[in-house]
């Protein structure tokens, strides 16, 4: 613990850091415990300052609506303090390719995909994006396979909405605004089928938010997203 | 914490036990959590947010976040106040720092005013002993890097925030807060 680690660590508990700062200094609350322990400290000796928030009584609505949300698996964006680039898969293998490849042009109906003996076709041109959940999550997140030939997309397995509410899927450009990719069907392992000129790029991110039934009335992400990751070349 | 047998336990107490509770899946005992906490956290995400909408849908992410988490909070450890207000403070600082917020946060002059105000004795929660120490060590700094990390800390200001709002040049206004911070510790640490 240098004496300059020790002003970072009260950096991040004041708040002074930006958003790219406290993002890296949180991953070191993460990673190092010397750290975490620093940060701790000063929570607890700045906690007093806490007492000088005036309370505020909130809407009514919004108890309703977190208790309408309590039943949603894994919701709240850990956006700002979350690296999406770093939740991609890195490179993929080959052999893993074309067994994905063969599952993902197998027709939906089929629940067990058949390991082809020769890779069907052009399998190196898939993208796949490993998404990962925004927030602590039991189930593992789902992997989405695109062929850009067909336009296929298909997730392995599904998100849980509840009632009324529907995933929708987005591919979200480098440094552009999110671009609905369509709703996806409450399935097992979801497939939608994506224009040519929707494609996501590599390095875009794709992403899941939970939307009213209907989806987004806005064109961009209005509920929570609960998934994310950077799609790759197979 | 401290805290031991001060008026503030039976809240304390009732409180720490609803969000135990919480963490088996129990609603009820999470919703006692929020009728005696919401007004509180509001409080904090409308400060830093600067803006009603944003800070209903924070204040949302947050008891989401509580349901979810109220398993890792450790009674010993600290006060569930400041615990759940912690929470509620990062969000409202990643929201305050995220693109969306650009150009919608308040006028941090605007938000200034209100910067020294005392706590009001009935919403003073987590003060006490470490309240004092806190006062005591803060008054000891010299009044802009105190009003400065006061504000920064309130108001959710980065040290660009700070400096625009001071007047003063960023570097120059870091290494004030930094020297300031260096004996702010000291001064905490010195368990006189």
């Amino acid at each position: 613990m240098t004496p300059d680690d020790r002003i970072l660590a009260a950096e991040l508990v004041v708040g002074l850091l930006t958003a790219e700062e406290a993002a890296r200094a949180e991953q070191r609350r993460t990673d190092e415990p010397a750290f975490a322990a620093e940060v701790e400290w000063w929570e607890t000796r700045l906690a007093p300052l806490l007492d000088r928030y005036r309370e505020v009584t909130p809407p009514p609505y919004i108890a309703a609506r977190i208790e309408a949300l309590l039943d949603v698996p894994h919701v709240a964006p850990r956006a700002a303090r979350l690296p999406w680039r770093s939740l991609s898969l890195g490179a993929a293998v080959g052999a893993l390719a074309a067994l994905i490849a063969a599952w993902l042009l197998t027709p939906a109906t089929v629940t067990t995909p058949v390991p082809p003996v020769s890779a069907p076709t052009a399998p190196a041109r898939l993208l796949i994006a490993q998404l990962a959940w925004t927030d602590k999550a039991t189930a593992p997140a789902p992997v989405a396979v695109v062929d850009p030939a067909s336009g296929a997309l298909r997730l392995t397995r599904g998100v849980d909405t509840p009632a009324g509410r529907v995933g929708e899927l987005w591919r979200i450009p480098v440094g552009g605004k999110p671009v609905s990719l369509g709703l996806l069907p409450r399935d097992a392992a979801p497939a939608i089928r994506v224009a040519q000129a929707n494609l996501p790029a590599t390095g875009s991110t794709l992403a899941i938010s939970i939307e009213r039934r209907g989806g987004s009335p806005t064109g961009q992400p209005t509920g929570p997203v609960v998934a994310a990751g950077v799609v790759e070349r197979l | 914490m401290t805290g031991n047998g001060t008026q503030a336990d039976g809240p304390r107490a009732a409180l720490a036990a609803a969000l135990t509770l919480s963490a088996t899946g129990d609603r009820e005992a999470f919703r006692r959590v929020y009728e005696l906490t919401a007004a509180k956290l509001f409080g904090i995400c409308l400060r830093i947010c600067g803006e009603r909408q944003a800070a209903e849908d924070v204040l949302q992410e947050v008891y989401l976040i509580v349901w979810r988490r109220a398993a890792t909070y450790r009674p010993e450890r600290s006060h569930p106040v400041t615990w759940l207000a912690t929470i509620a403070r990062n969000r409202s600082l990643d929201w305050r720092r995220s693109p969306r917020a650009r150009g919608a946060v308040a006028d941090p002059v605007e938000a200034e005013e209100t910067v020294d105000d005392a706590p009001l004795a009935d919403q003073r929660i987590v003060a006490g002993e470490d309240g004092r120490r806190l006062d005591d060590c803060m008054d000891r700094l010299d009044e802009r890097p105190r009003h400065a990390i006061r504000s920064a800390f309130l108001d959710g200001l980065t040290y660009a925030d700070v400096a625009l709002r001071v007047g003063v040049p960023l570097p120059t206004m870091k290494s004030i807060i930094r020297r300031a911070l260096i004996r702010l510790r000291e001064c905490l640490n010195d368990d006189a």
